[in-house]
């Protein structure tokens, strides 16, 4: 397979990581069946895990495909690990720990155990099986049931006896199951799942979790027009879309909040954006965040970055053409793919024949920017991170995809520079005005985040003389 | 519940690759190993904690 292929096509990386997953799931309940770690405390998860095993390979696709699935192996297999070792509490378990108030390993293995009841009793509904737990499941609303595009609302809190006749048995009468509201396009239909991130041991949830299921339906249509345009523009970005994304969320309008747009690796097939009223921020934004999820799955195939050159948020010393902080190389490297994702969106539109008017204005000054942040971001990989032997040739064909992207760009006609453009909130498009009002160029705008951010001076001389805007 | 149009995607519990969910269970039982190109990514420090990836829509230059 060729390296660009790879980059953007090969779907194969999304069922690596499935089987990855699943060979992890099956390595911790073969463990726990050894060990028995909890001298007991496992018993009820090890029939769940044999409940779960004994269904149909659609049934486990839908089920284990969830992103919860993947938080549950995730903590399960860190805190296994760090029970059997002896160990203490996992790096991956710390949210958990604080949620729990615990620092026992082993309390905290027996709590996340229990939950493996909401993926058993999401198997049970979607095969139409029936389940009894042994004692119930007892879980904060609302829930959002795996692979079900609903969620159980009511009480803070409800007691779950187990599933029959293809619903669940809730001990008392005032829960409610909550249909999602559904983005339907091209055959696609996504739920809308504002509840996906309440669960333990995540951590943390973007706003759309403060949201209503009626705020999410009210963006639905704005969701649905936004993914048509790239089933429009980019049909093999939107099939792959079809096929890894399990439910998104949109949250609402906020200047500050850091998680107004997001995608997580261990959460894959889930993201949320803002919901701006906007097609293409919409179109943009999935892009976007799908893409960080592509590069997840890369990652997780084949190491790209070395070691220390992965770095943390903790350890960012880096400038980064998309942040007002430093970042680590981590970071500056998924922000070079996925911009360079969006810049191919921008190509497509820019080649349909009705992008006219203030759109093709708005698309010329995007397939300004990205180019020159892209390569302004390679060339920070380039200079300082420790890649791969599969990394530096994911990089070099990512600078290769550059230069293709730009002098297609110049063929259409793209100049050197232009006024910057930005969405506005009737659907259409407006000139930027900076703090002070006035108009700023697209490269102006660069050259200008660079002199504030770029603390360590870290972006050379000659690559700022080489794109500098050019007197008027 | 169920779905109108199967995964594209596969989970079959019963042909997980062995070779990996031995290496797995071993890794379980063992420290984990530092070097991200030699582990599974399921033991492996750096990879095993995540990464969230958030963005600030700073205009005009947010990504």
């Amino acid at each position: 397979m060729d390296h660009r292929t790879r980059l953007w096509q090969d779907r194969s990386i999304f069922q690596l990581r499935a089987d990855r997953q699943a060979a992890a799931l099956v390595a911790v309940f073969r463990a726990l069946d050894e060990h028995r770690p909890l001298h007991g405390g496992e018993i009820e998860a090890l029939a769940l895990h044999r409940f779960l095993s004994g269904q149909d390979e659609d049934v486990l696709s839908d089920v284990l495909g969830d992103p919860y699935a993947r938080v549950w192996t995730r903590l399960a297999f860190a805190l296994c690990g760090s029970v059997l070792r002896g160990d203490g509490v996992p790096a991956a378990a710390r949210a958990l720990a604080e949620e729990l108030d615990s620092q026992d390993a082993r309390a905290l293995l027996r709590a996340h155990l229990e939950q493996y009841k909401r993926l058993a009793l999401a198997a049970a509904l979607r095969a139409d099986a029936k389940l009894e737990f042994t004692t119930p499941l007892v879980l904060a609303l609302p829930f959002a049931i795996p692979a079900a595009g609903a969620s159980l609302t009511g009480p803070p809190v409800a007691r779950i006896l187990g599933v029959a006749d293809g619903q669940l048995l809730v001990d008392g009468d005032e829960t409610r199951l909550e249909a999602c509201p559904r983005a339907c396009v091209g055959g696609w239909s996504v739920p809308l799942q504002r509840d996906g991130w309440r669960v333990p041991g995540l951590g943390w949830a973007p706003p759309a979790s403060g949201t209503s299921h009626a705020f999410q339906e009210s963006h639905r249509e704005l969701v649905e027009t936004g993914l048509a345009l790239i089933a429009r523009h980019q049909p093999d970005v939107f099939d792959q879309m079809r096929e890894g994304i399990r439910w998104i969320a949109v949250n609402p309008i906020s200047d500050d909040n850091p998680l107004n747009y997001v995608s997580y690796s261990e959460l894959p097939g889930a993201f949320a954006f803002q919901g701006i009223p906007h097609a293409y921020s919409v179109a943009e934004s999935s892009v976007h965040e799908f893409h960080h999820d592509r590069l997840f799955c890369l990652e997780e195939c084949e190491p790209i970055l070395m070691g220390e050159s992965l770095g943390t948020e903790d350890h960012a010393g880096y400038y980064s053409p998309w942040r007002e902080n430093l970042r680590p190389l981590r970071g500056v490297l998924h922000g070079a793919y996925v911009t360079a994702a969006q810049l191919r969106f921008w190509l497509a539109v820019a080649k349909a024949p009705d992008t006219k008017g203030t759109l093709a204005d708005f698309v010329m000054a995007q397939l300004i920017r990205q180019p020159v942040v892209i390569d302004l971001a390679l060339g920070q990989l380039e200079r300082h991170a420790r890649l791969t032997s599969e990394g530096a040739r994911l990089v070099a064909q990512l600078r290769a995809d550059l230069a293709a992207m730009a002098a297609e760009a110049g063929s259409l006609g793209v100049p050197w520079d232009a006024e910057t453009m930005a969405m506005s909130f009737d659907g259409g498009f407006e000139p930027y005005r900076g703090d002070d009002g006035a108009p700023v160029s697209v490269r102006e705008s660069i050259a200008r985040h660079a002199r504030e951010y770029d603390l360590h001076r870290q972006i050379p001389m000659n690559w700022l003389e080489a794109n500098a805007p050019r007197p008027r | 519940m169920k779905q109108d149009k199967k995964r594209a995607i596969r989970v079959n519990l019963a042909r997980v690759d062995e070779k990996l969910t031995e290496k797995l269970g071993r890794e379980l039982a063992a420290e984990p190993q530092g070097d991200a190109s030699s582990a599974t990514g399921w033991s492996d420090p750096y990879r095993a904690s995540g990464m969230k990836h958030t963005t600030v829509p700073a205009a005009p230059n947010r990504s």
